[in-house]
């Protein structure tokens, strides 16, 4: 099977930032609280980064992180902890959605389009070419 | 040597690269927001089937646009949320396109709009060379309120369009 998989730096970037934010906030509030002064140190800036950086990784990674194996017969697709399998055999139709910002899916539908019953393959988070890829999936899908 | 039928091959050849092309752009115009004072659209299907018919291209959107913040929410408090599509049908290489198929292209359209709840489409025939006449005629006549037809005439870029409000914005949505 072949597998693709890249790190998300735009997802990535986002969890560190909340993580930062709301860590840098914590200490400030409970710093205050307990010595009613706000310490403002080099040190302490580094451990926030260290700590803000570790934590949305690990948060990155069971959330975000992307990961694609395909073979002919079919494909694995895992999102963060949830992983979906599927045969290309089960599909009908495929089409690339925009869905702003950049960010383009590779959406398979089992059936009707107008319905919900489709999987997702974020194409632009695997840095992948979306119609290139939508090429070879329609040559899969078609075997 | 040349094949003798070498010249032929290499024309039509020319004429199905020209049409591939033409595909591909007006998938990136659409999806690039050309068509975003009509609708949005966000989605684009290759060989989609209807029926008995392929379709080398179909995009579709909505009416109410994404935006960020403010346009979203005037595009949520002003525009309806129409569902729309935009279907393309190159007529057949060295064939002309008969009323009947365009007829039946139109009806099959039709079933899939009532089905799903689409509310405007449009038809885009693009062909490398003149339309029939008669063809000609009887989409200028067309007054279909709710899908818009477009002959288009790869080699002049000449656009005919049928002669209703959707059908001429078929040249606001798309520039060939």
């Amino acid at each position: 099977m072949k597998k693709i998989s890249k790190i998300n730096f735009g997802d990535l970037g986002k969890s560190f930032s909340i993580f930062f934010i709301f860590i840098v906030t914590l200490r400030v509030i409970t710093n205050f609280l307990f010595t009613k002064i706000i310490i403002r140190d080099w040190w302490m800036l580094t451990i926030e980064i260290i700590l803000a950086a570790i934590v949305s990784y690990i948060y990155y990674r069971l959330k975000y992180h992307t990961t694609f194996s395909y073979d002919k017969e079919g494909f694995i697709l895992e999102i963060g902890k949830e992983k979906i399998s599927s045969k290309w055999k089960d599909f009908k139709f495929i089409s690339l959605y925009y869905s702003g910002l950049g960010k383009t899916s590779l959406r398979l539908y089992i059936n009707d389009t107008y319905k919900d019953d489709y999987i997702e393959i974020p194409v632009s988070d695997l840095g992948l070419s979306p119609k290139e890829f939508r090429e070879k999936v329609s040559k899969l899908i078609s075997i | 040597m040349k094949p003798r039928n070498y010249k032929k091959l290499e024309k039509y050849m020319k004429r199905v690269i020209d049409l591939r092309n033409f595909i591909d752009n007006i998938e990136n115009q659409l999806i690039k927001g050309r068509g975003k004072w009509i609708a949005e659209f966000n989605e684009s299907f290759i060989n989609y089937s209807l029926d008995n018919l392929v379709f080398p291209l179909v995009v579709r959107g909505q009416t109410r646009s994404k935006g960020f913040l403010l346009s979203r929410l005037f595009a949520y408090l002003a525009m309806p949320n129409y569902l729309v599509s935009c279907f393309v049908y190159p007529s057949e290489i060295n064939s002309y396109l008969k009323k009947e198929k365009l007829k039946i292209l139109l009806r099959e359209i039709s079933k899939m709009m009532k089905k799903n709840n689409v509310k405007w489409s449009w038809l885009i025939i693009p062909k490398e060379g003149e339309f029939n006449q008669r063809i000609i005629k009887w989409v200028e006549k067309n007054d279909l309120s709710n899908i818009g037809i477009a002959l288009v005439n790869l080699n002049t870029k000449n656009i005919l369009t049928n002669n209703s409000v959707i059908g001429r914005k078929i040249k606001t949505i798309s520039k060939f």
